[in-house]
């Protein structure tokens, strides 16, 4: 393939939705009304088969063509591993900082775009079903189209400010999605609540890239300082190691600190304790909008980023156990949350902040070794990539429940769906199995390869007894999962049939236009695990990119694999225990440890200690800062403003217009010149 | 070129005059189509002057044209590339004044944004305002003639002038067809504008009369005045007393935080469109005052002042102006807080006194116009509708007004700096040039993105989304709520248009404002750019001599 078409290729991905989501926003609301989905799905499909493209063509002939590297041509071997580039135009130029308009794709990119398109596509398919009769179908079809080219963009970018853009429009597609039926108060509030929680993300992102930005050394000896990153772009900063190494030996402090600012944004994003308060409001947004946005794809832009500067968090290792920490501590909160919830949309958002949680767990592994660094961020990476499969497919089929329901999706108020919504059954069941863990389905593969890091990790010198202890809380959590997805899947399918009022008399079963997407990711759900991670076409696809080191001997952690087997059944066994077979059980338990059960039920009271200790003290003192504005610095204002007013009194009653007043004044002058006269003689 | 400028200077002035002059015969609705074409004109004057200098500036080869050259010593930090001198006064023995009009990059764009925030000022006061129509747009017209007389002038006499000027019409457009509290509003805005200005005056005069004494034979010219003090700068202790002289009207007019109150109250009462001026282009007065006079003139100074004492007046302006924003209920007053927030920002980055800072607080000064126009356009949209600005009196007004809606959710986006649209650039490169000098102001400023986002979002919320709620009396009799109409669109599009394209591309007028940056920026950082170039020639050297370097 020449350089030329591969650019071409490189940039249809992206601009493919771009188009669809400019001709959707002009076109849509006036003449492309109800089929406002054509342009949206024609794109989708464009970028799906250029991603393919990347991915199984470019990508290995860039591979094979780098050996010798020869002329001009775009494509840069040795630590920056196989990559191509497609250049654009010059965005902004100032001073030091370089900002291009470019492409840049390498293994990790073209995964990550393969998983994008694919599941966006699919959602989009069956969002046309699902959104059939909303009179805002148009704008719905623009913003995912939008949003699919932004989240491309993010992940082509080869430069932290390209990125940094990207990452702040998946945000705005977020926003405009969440709020889509901005007619309820509680979605327009969950938008704005998605935003400014971002924000507060963003902000470390924004402080990460200024210090690798700013980021000088000093030639030992000498006084001359230079600076070690010569742009900010990934390849620049991300792809000399040693120099890295450099600047960590001599400024210890530093890389630590870009590292944990990098990592706030991907908190942010990535929803991990305590930012993950928006994702489960995100919930208020159009389910297809859950599935794509709020489960597959931007929600892992965190995992991504870290993932990607996998070079810096490397000379960091105490950042490294921060993201194991954090995500630890993410994946056993959102989990035990999901056990009590009744919303089934909120407990695949809990398990979704949770999931997360557990690829950050990975991802931070490398600190307990450097040989751990790539099969953590494989791990992490591969667990990113199923679960955007199977956890799109739950979100879906909670969706076609939601559908069949009249928008009800309190689990509470409906059971023993299984014999009216056969499909949604069945592959609601795949997804939830592969999320459980269920030995061959695809969540189990990649929970396993994250628990063996886990525990090689435990089994380190230096940090073993953290990352044991982190290995625990993964262990527990697993059991958990499948727990509370089998306690969704039995409360919604199983047991004496009920459906709500407004669902009518017949529930509907999805329409054939939701029942393929619903099938094909089931298909991924269950096989896709099997086909890439055993065989480590995936793990060695992966470390091609940059900064990781391919691994040359495989194993299979048998004993891992059993245990994490033996887990999910037994989740899945009390989840039947509890909601089929005895279903008093859980009422009982309830009762029994009640503060427990609040606790989990009021998600930790999280929302309520952020209302109590940021947002109303904050508004409190926005409401102070209007009284001091007005009294205390208004009020110096006018004070100061009477001062010349002030001081005419005296003038004043001199000219006060009376004309014995002006007489006794002249009588006074009179007598003084005189008196002044006579003294002069 | 210079015959453009001229050109686009008079034209407004024309045309107020004569609106003033047929003032009796001209009822409302030819009143407002004389000055829409006065302003329209203008803009398109103005607009071709841009294209004019850009093609000379930026790429003269391609376009076929000579590249300008500075006629002015290489010394001096301000080098307009066009320009038309006029002996003017000769005063003493060696004090010659002169006219010294011109034209550089920063001053070109500030010319167009003026142009273009006064059409879209006709074009919603067309409604809006009825009784003494030609008297109306005749203030609009001279305070335009005075805004890019302001930019045009690089002498200190007609810059202080025309920055004066600038305030009589408003003050009658504040005073005449302002709110309920105009008239107390006015005089405020007024006399505490007009107070800064004239300590602004002592210290520019004692700058006048010690550069001449000392031997400066035209030392109102800015040019020659930065050339001489590049060589010999004035003392330090007296660089300072001058350097505090003469910011005092500009913080006043910027304004800096705590400099800030007559702002709101003015904004408040201010007509739509004196609104959209005043934040557009008025305040930035005082953010190019600094850019053209203080850090030319007093750079010791604005190190030693400049970057711990504005940049930390800035940083707290941000987040108080946005915490106060916060706590409005008037939607008007909240965009005239974020204002003070925004323009926090422009501050920031300018005394960074870098490249990449100053950079940012010019384009923050043209999307700030841009955005907060917009804004304030559609505060006037809907008071227009409703005859409120409370919020709590609106909401869920997407459903009925969604093109005004999708206009404040875009708007919105671009002034709480979403890459892609203007707001960003500006805020980025501010804080990028801040962090360099002082990472902890940058720091604490980077929450203002935070808060920005808050603030606006809530109002957003609460004014267009939710259930619909309407004020009661509205939509009864014969002013039925319609959605916005093809005049109100044409006052919005452009500026939303622009918006879009300096997010997309920046790098256009990026270029055309490089040479004057760098020209300003090289009296603060020359140090700086040696480093970088010894940068340029190391790298190989490290990277190949990776084990050369011991590490201790």
């Amino acid at each position: 393939m020449t350089e030329e078409l591969q650019q071409i290729v490189l940039w249809l991905i992206p601009a493919a939705p771009l188009l669809a989501a400019i001709i959707t926003a002009l076109l849509g609301p006036k003449l492309l009304r109800y089929k406002s989905h054509l342009p949206c799905w024609s794109a989708l499909a464009v970028s799906f088969v250029c991603s393919l493209i990347l991915l199984l063509k470019i990508l290995p002939s860039v591979e094979q063509a780098a050996t010798p590297v020869k002329g001009e041509v775009a494509i840069a071997q040795s630590a920056a591993g196989p990559q191509v580039m497609a250049s654009g135009f010059e965005w902004f130029s100032v001073g030091s900082l370089h900002a291009d308009i470019e492409l840049r794709a390498d293994s990790i990119t073209a995964i990550m775009l393969t998983m994008v398109t694919g599941v966006s596509l699919l959602v989009a398919v069956f969002g046309s079903g699902y959104m059939s009769h909303d009179p805002g179908y148009p704008r719905f079809f623009a913003a995912v189209s939008l949003f699919v080219f932004s989240m491309c963009m993010l992940v082509l970018s080869g430069s932290f400010i390209l990125l940094f853009v990207f990452w702040e429009a998946v945000g705005l597609c977020s926003y405009l999605l969440i709020g889509f039926w901005f007619q309820k108060p509680s979605a327009a509030a969950a938008a704005k609540k998605a935003f400014v929680v971002n924000r507060i993300g963003d902000f470390g992102l924004i402080m990460g890239i200024f210090l690798i930005w700013t980021t000088t050394f000093q030639i030992p000896g000498s006084d001359v300082l230079f600076r070690p990153f010569q742009s900010l772009n990934f390849v620049d900063v991300l792809g000399n190691t040693e120099l890295i190494k450099v600047v960590a030996l001599q400024n210890p402090g530093r890389i630590p600190l870009i590292c944990f600012c990098l990592f706030l944004g991907a908190m942010g994003k990535s929803a991990q304790f305590p930012l993950q308060v928006w994702l489960p409001d995100a919930m208020e947004g159009p389910t297809p909008v859950s599935a794509l946005i709020h489960a597959a794809t931007m929600v892992t832009a965190g995992v991504y980023l870290v993932a990607r500067c996998t070079p810096l968090f490397v000379m960091a290792p105490y950042a490294q156990m921060a993201v194991s920490g954090i995500g630890a501590a993410t994946a056993a909160i959102a989990a035990l949350t999901a056990l009590t919830q009744t919303d089934l949309k909120r407990v695949l958002a809990y398990s979704t902040v949770s999931q997360l949680g557990f690829m950050f767990m990975a991802l931070g592994c490398g600190a307990a070794g450097a040989e751990l660094v790539t099969p953590a961020v494989t791990a992490g990476m591969f667990h990113l990539f199923t679960h955007a499969f199977f956890k799109a497919l739950l979100f879906l089929a909670a969706g076609s429940v939601m559908h069949a329901m009249g928008d009800v999706i309190d689990m509470r108020r409906f059971s023993g769906l299984k014999h009216a919504l056969p499909i949604t059954h069945w592959t609601f069941l795949v997804g939830a199995a592969a999320l459980a863990g269920v030995p061959l389905l695809a969540g189990f593969w990649s929970k396993d390869d994250i628990l063996a890091v886990l525990k090689e990790a435990s089994h380190s010198q230096e940090h073993g007894l953290y990352f044991g202890v982190i290995r625990a809380i993964a262990i527990g959590t697993a059991f958990l999962t499948a727990f509370y997805t089998f306690r969704a899947y039995f409360m919604t399918f199983w047991g004496p049939e009920r459906y709500p009022e407004e669902a009518g008399h017949h529930p509907h079963e999805a329409t054939p236009i939701m029942a393929w997407p619903l099938r094909t990711l089931a298909v991924c759900a269950a096989g896709i695990g099997l086909i890439v991670g055993p065989t480590h076409l995936f793990g060695d696809y992966l470390q091609k990119t940059m900064g990781l080191t391919p691994e040359l001997e495989h194993h299979l952690h048998w004993s891992v694999m059993f245990m994490s087997s033996v887990i999910a059944l037994a989740g899945i066994g009390f989840a039947w225990m509890f909601y089929v077979a005895s279903p008093a059980i859980p009422a009982s338990i309830a009762r029994a440890m009640r503060p427990l059960y609040l606790i989990s039920q009021g998600k930790f009271f999280l929302d309520e200690i952020f209302t109590g200790m940021i947002v109303l003290p904050l508004r409190g003192i926005a409401i102070l800062a209007t009284l001091v504005d007005k009294y205390l610095i208004d009020g110096i204002v006018d004070t100061v403003g009477k001062v010349p007013k002030s001081l005419s009194i005296i003038p004043r009653q001199l000219h006060g217009g009376v004309v014995s007043s002006y007489a006794g004044v002249m009588w006074v002058g009179v007598v003084a010149a005189v008196v002044l006269v006579l003294t002069m003689f | 070129m210079i015959a453009l400028l001229f050109i686009s200077l008079s034209i407004p002035a024309a045309t107020a005059m004569l609106l003033m002059l047929f003032r009796s015969s001209l009822n409302q609705s030819s009143a407002r189509w004389v000055a829409c074409c006065g302003s329209v004109a203008a803009l398109l004057f103005s607009g071709l002057l841009l294209v004019q200098y850009r093609a000379h500036v930026v790429d003269p080869l391609e376009s076929g044209v000579t590249p300008l050259a500075s006629s002015v010593d290489p010394a001096s930090a301000i080098q307009p590339l066009v320009e038309y001198r006029e002996p003017w006064l000769k005063t003493g023995e060696r004090m010659q004044l002169e006219m010294y009009f011109g034209l550089d990059g920063i001053s070109v764009t500030m010319i167009a944004l003026t142009t273009l925030l006064t059409v879209c000022s006709v074009l919603i006061s067309w409604e809006a305002i009825q009784d003494r129509a030609s008297e109306f747009y005749a203030a609009l017209l001279i305070l335009e003639t005075g805004l890019i007389g302001v930019f045009c002038s690089f002498d200190l006499v007609l810059f202080y002038v025309f920055f004066e000027m600038t305030l009589i019409p408003l003050f009658f457009m504040i005073a005449i067809w302002g709110g309920p509290e105009r008239k107390w509003a006015a005089i405020k805005f007024f006399l505490y504008t007009l107070a800064g200005s004239l300590v602004t005056l002592s210290g520019l005069i004692y700058v006048v009369v010690y550069t001449s004494n000392a031997g400066l034979t035209n030392p109102t010219s800015l040019p020659a005045l930065s050339a001489w003090l590049a060589t010999r700068p004035l003392p330090e202790a007296m660089q300072m007393t001058l350097f505090l002289a003469v910011a005092a009207g500009f913080l006043i007019k910027v304004p800096v935080f705590p400099f800030h109150t007559w702002l709101p109250l003015a904004h408040v009462e201010a007509p739509t469109a004196g609104s959209v001026l005043l934040a557009g282009v008025l305040l930035k007065l005082g953010s190019y005052g600094f850019l053209r006079i203080c850090l030319p003139l007093f750079p010791a100074a604005c190190l030693e002042l400049g970057l711990p004492i504005i940049g930390l007046l800035s940083v707290i302006g941000i987040i108080y102006g946005s915490l106060c924003a916060l706590a409005q209920r008037d939607i008007k007053k909240l965009v005239a807080y974020s204002s003070v927030a925004h323009l926090g920002f422009c501050m920031l980055g300018l005394f960074a006194l870098n490249t990449e800072g100053i950079t940012g607080s010019v384009l923050q000064m043209i999307n700030h116009g841009l955005s907060t126009g917009a804004l304030f356009i559609i505060v006037g949209m809907i008071y227009e509708r409703y005859h409120t600005r409370m919020m709590d009196d609106l909401g869920g007004l997407a459903s009925k007004l969604p093109m005004i809606a999708c206009s404040m959710v875009f708007i919105s986006m671009s002034s709480i700096g979403l890459p892609g649209l203007n707001g960003f650039i500006g805020e980025f490169l501010s804080l990028a040039g801040m962090f360099k000098a002082n990472p902890l102001y940058a720091a604490l400023g980077t929450t203002g993105v935070v808060l920005g986002a808050w603030y606006l979002l809530t109002a957003v919320q609460r004014v267009f989304f939710g259930t619909l709620k309407e004020p009661h009396h509205a939509g009864h009799g014969d002013d039925e709520i319609t959605d916005m109409n093809p005049r109100e669109f044409l006052a919005l599009a452009p500026l939303m248009v622009m918006c879009l394209w300096i997010g997309v591309s920046p790098a256009g007028l990026i270029r055309i404002i490089e040479p004057d940056i760098k020209a300003v920026a090289g009296l603060f950082e020359n140090q700086d750019e040696i480093s970088n170039v010894e940068v340029v020639q190391n790298n190989s050297n490290v990277q190949n001599n990776n084990t050369a370097i011991s590490i201790p």
